[in-house]
């Protein structure tokens, strides 16, 4: 892990926000500060607005056709939805893993990882590749297949892929969409282990709807929830101990109980 | 606001690439209206002398300068009824048998050769129909429709082989593809749970066709015969190949006849003065309005059925 | 009810029927195809492939002329519709909001409907009565016009069946749009795209009415696009019509060299579309 770039304490922060598509009004007033070198996790019942607030971080929500978005996330003091703001700048330093494993299916595995490295060439690229797939853990099983399709590898290993490709960006926070829900327990386990280990060098916020994976990845824990009109609102926030254990909401205690709807 | 708002770079290749996209579907739209606007400027001096008359005289004579396109109309009209009747019959049955009966050793061959019949182009069905249907039609076909119903006046007098008969026959054989390959995803798209619905009721394969699977298809199987009409309406080479190229109206559909799309061919590279360029032109014209009406009327009538069943999914 | 034993026979009747329709349509092609194969291998041969169309009445000669046209007017046909064709189906795949997106949607329906020959008498408004005379170039630019909605749909159906995970994983790295597309999105699109290329290329090769007033013909060696040329469809249509039987032979020549051009090129993207397919995880 040590020939990751250092850390750099990032801060991350929604305040007031509102997402849209279209009419639905699918995100309501969520504030909420993310921990610096921490793993945050959101979860809450489908539908409660989770995924849509993880994508306005890094700006990908507005891609959809009729999205829109009002209010402010901060990164180091910075609103990202200033007009001045340069998505692709945030992006390089807010990276996501998706649901699926996404690679490019028209790229080599080391293509993939050095897909979003604009600046680097030849050695230094190729170090960069190493590094990248060393820091998931899949350097020993793909270096001698670095030219080959990745759509051979396995689900987990795709995902993994996907990891050292957001990381080879270097970014500072890592945003990460139910990144075990498309894949077996064995992968998922190996997932979330690399993202215990992560989580000392980026600032990482994880959607899951997976309980036992929250309490088992995340520092803290943000419980979110869709109001009467379908618009998800955030219910509670704290550490993932005193969500699991002492929620301080009642809806948080019934969801977090099973008793929910 | 220094580090995000840095790299604006890559903000400015983003906004040329969406303007240069736009730009050419800009130029794509350009095209299109151009296309309509040149017609209906060249139509003009036409349509400033001869009005709305024009459809419904009868005379086309480049010598005395007056033009009148009802003689082309009926063999445009004629001709492709003739063709969407007969590749109608042919073609729902076909399509019939290609998405419910047929075994699949059968229905990918068969579709396979019928796709492939749509990409003949279409100057090679005027050939084969010149020198083989017609010559055929004259001999064979003709006589015998003539001994058996040549008592109806359409099936009367003499037969030259080429005429409004064999052009719509020729057609017929253009269209077909049209009419099976769209009338099969049609019939396709209707859920399988109507067909066993019918089956379990006791109905044979061939009661659950007619009386559930094809009417449940109607709309979308109409849209494909419009479609295949406007391609009747419009096709130009193989006509002009076969219909005789004469602009009279007859009864006998064995009699030479005229269409829009052939009078152009035929007679465009020949025109000496302005105004029978001009009535060419307002041909064209004529055939662009019914050929965007007929389209997308079509267009409406199997949109309904996809989205239909789309939603039902 | 209608006694089991005459519903039986209906259904036999009634499937036989269907089957025999299926069958003669399907016929139809062998028909055709025997016809052209048999006549048109008789006029080919060496000469026939190689030779300038001898004057009217003088046996022998060829079609050379005719087949290059065909390839210069195709191939400018292409150069001038596949950049517009792709690029406006790129533009309604990603950026298609509100009514412009679909307006051209609804147009190019509307062209793609719209009878070749209306749209030679376009090419000829603008390309050949400006200038007095005919030209390739205004053939090819009828041919693009007839290309161009065929290449917008499938352009554009072809980047919208790539998932758009892949482009938001391009996005989500902080690639430009631009890079997005052109690096990841268009790649895997590609081959539909070629596809529909090519069935655009078969669809005007065999293409005859526009070319009447555009092109025109041309007895001579003409590499020129600006200058009236020799296309081997026309030459089909101007064989057949002629009086001289050895004309007509000839005409049966070129149309077998037409069909066996127009069918490769679509069995060849039969073939691109399903390795294509096989290929998709």
């Amino acid at each position: 892990m040590i020939e990751l770039a250092t850390p750099t304490r990032a801060s991350l922060e929604s305040r007031e926000l509102n997402a849209y598509y279209g009419d639905h009004h699918a995100l309501a007033d969520v504030t909420l500060a993310f921990r610096p070198l921490a793993v945050t996790a959101l979860i809450g019942p489908s539908g409660c607005g989770k995924t849509t607030f993880l994508r306005t971080l890094n700006r990908i929500h507005e891609i959809a056709s009729g999205a829109r978005v009002t209010g402010q996330v901060l990164l180091d003091e910075e609103n990202v939805y200033d007009p001045s703001v340069d998505p692709i700048a945030l992006r390089r330093r807010v990276g996501m893993v998706f649901q699926r494993p996404n690679p490019f299916p028209t790229l080599s595995i080391a293509d993939n990882v050095s897909s979003g490295l604009t600046k680097l060439r030849g050695e230094k690229r190729q170090e960069a590749v190493e590094r990248a797939l060393r820091a998931v853990g899949l350097w020993d099983e793909v270096s001698d297949r670095l030219r080959s399709s990745p759509l051979a590898l396995s689900g987990g290993q795709q995902q993994r892929l996907c990891m050292a490709r957001a990381l080879a960006v270097e970014p500072e926070v890592l945003l990460m969409d139910e990144p075990t829900s498309a894949l077996d327990p064995i992968s998922s386990a190996n997932i979330e282990e690399l993202i215990r280990r992560l989580s000392d060098r980026y600032t990482i916020v994880i959607v899951t709807h997976n309980m036992q994976q929250a309490a088992r990845v995340s520092d803290f824990t943000a419980f979110m929830l869709a109001d009467e009109s379908g618009s998800g609102r955030l219910i509670e926030s704290n550490e993932t101990n005193q969500i699991f254990f002492h929620p301080q909401d009642r809806r948080t205690e019934d969801y977090i109980s099973g008793r929910f709807g | 606001m220094r580090r995000l708002g840095a790299r604006t770079g890559s903000k400015i290749v983003d906004q040329i690439f969406v303007a240069v996209l736009l730009g050419a579907a800009i130029v794509f739209l350009a095209i299109i209206l151009g296309l309509a606007a040149s017609l209906v400027k060249g139509s003009l001096p036409s349509l400033r002398t001869f009005g709305f008359a024009f459809l419904w005289t009868s005379s086309w004579n480049p010598v005395t300068s007056i033009f009148g396109a009802l003689p082309l109309i009926y063999g445009t009209v004629i001709s492709s009824l003739i063709a969407t009747v007969l590749a109608g019959v042919f073609g729902i049955f076909a399509a019939v048998f290609l998405s419910d009966f047929a075994p699949a050793f059968l229905a990918r061959p068969l579709s396979f050769m019928i796709e492939l019949l749509a990409a003949v182009p279409s100057v090679v069905f005027g050939l084969w129909g010149l020198f083989v249907l017609a010559p055929a039609m004259r001999n064979t076909i003709d006589p015998a429709l003539q001994r058996t119903l040549g008592f109806l006046p359409i099936f009367s007098g003499p037969s030259y082989g080429v005429g409004l008969l064999t052009a719509g026959v020729i057609l017929a054989l253009m269209i077909i593809p049209t009419v099976t390959a769209i009338s099969r995803d049609v019939l396709t798209t209707i859920p399988a749970d109507q067909r066993e619905a019918s089956m379990s009721l006791g109905a044979t394969k061939w009661e659950t066709m007619m009386k559930v699977v094809v009417p449940a298809a109607r709309a979308g199987i109409f849209g494909a015969i419009i479609l295949a009409l406007g391609r009747a309406l419009g096709e130009t080479i193989a006509t002009t190949m076969v219909i005789g190229n004469r602009p009279e109206i007859a009864v006998s559909l064995f009699a030479p006849s005229y269409t829009l799309a052939s009078v152009i061919a035929n007679e465009f590279t020949e025109a000496t003065s302005d105004i029978y360029l001009s009535a060419l032109i307002e041909l064209g014209l004529l055939l662009l309005i019914v050929s965007v009406v007929v389209n997308a009327l079509a267009r409406i009538l199997m949109w309904s059925v996809f989205r239909g069943a789309r939603s039902a999914r | 009810m209608k006694s089991y034993r005459s519903r039986r026979i209906a259904d036999a009747v009634g499937v036989t029927w269907s089957f025999l329709c299926a069958f003669l349509a399907a016929a139809v092609l062998l028909i055709i195809l025997g016809y052209i194969v048999v006549k048109g291998a008789a006029a080919i041969n060496w000469q026939f492939l190689t030779q300038l169309p001898h004057p009217v009445g003088i046996e022998g000669g060829g079609v050379a002329n005719g087949i290059v046209g065909s390839i210069i007017t195709v191939g400018i046909a292409v150069l001038i519709a596949s950049p517009i064709g792709i690029m406006t189906g790129l533009y309604l795949a990603l950026f298609s909001r509100g009514g412009f997106a679909s307006t051209v949607r609804f147009l190019s329906d509307v062209l793609s409907g719209i009878p070749s020959i209306t749209i030679g008498l376009f090419a000829y408004a603008l390309l050949v009565a400006p200038f007095k005379h005919f030209s390739a170039l205004s053939a090819s630019f009828a041919f693009a016009v007839l290309m161009l909605p065929l290449l917008v749909r499938t352009s554009e159906e072809a980047i919208r069946s790539v998932p758009r995970a892949i482009l938001e994983g391009a996005l989500a790295l902080g690639m430009t749009t631009f890079r997005s597309t052109l690096r990841i999105v268009l790649p895997v699109a590609w081959p539909s795209i070629v596809t529909g290329l090519l069935l655009a290329i078969a669809r005007v090769a065999g293409e005859t009415a526009p070319l009447l007033f555009t092109a025109f013909g041309s007895p001579f060696w003409e590499l020129n696009p600006t200058n009236p040329m020799a296309v081997l469809s026309l030459q089909v249509f101007t064989y057949a019509i002629s009086p001289y039987r050895s004309q007509n032979v000839q005409s049966w020549g070129a149309a077998l060299l037409l069909v066996v051009a127009v069918l490769a090129l679509n069995l060849l993207a039969r073939v691109l579309l399903r390795t294509r397919i096989r290929a998709a995880p």
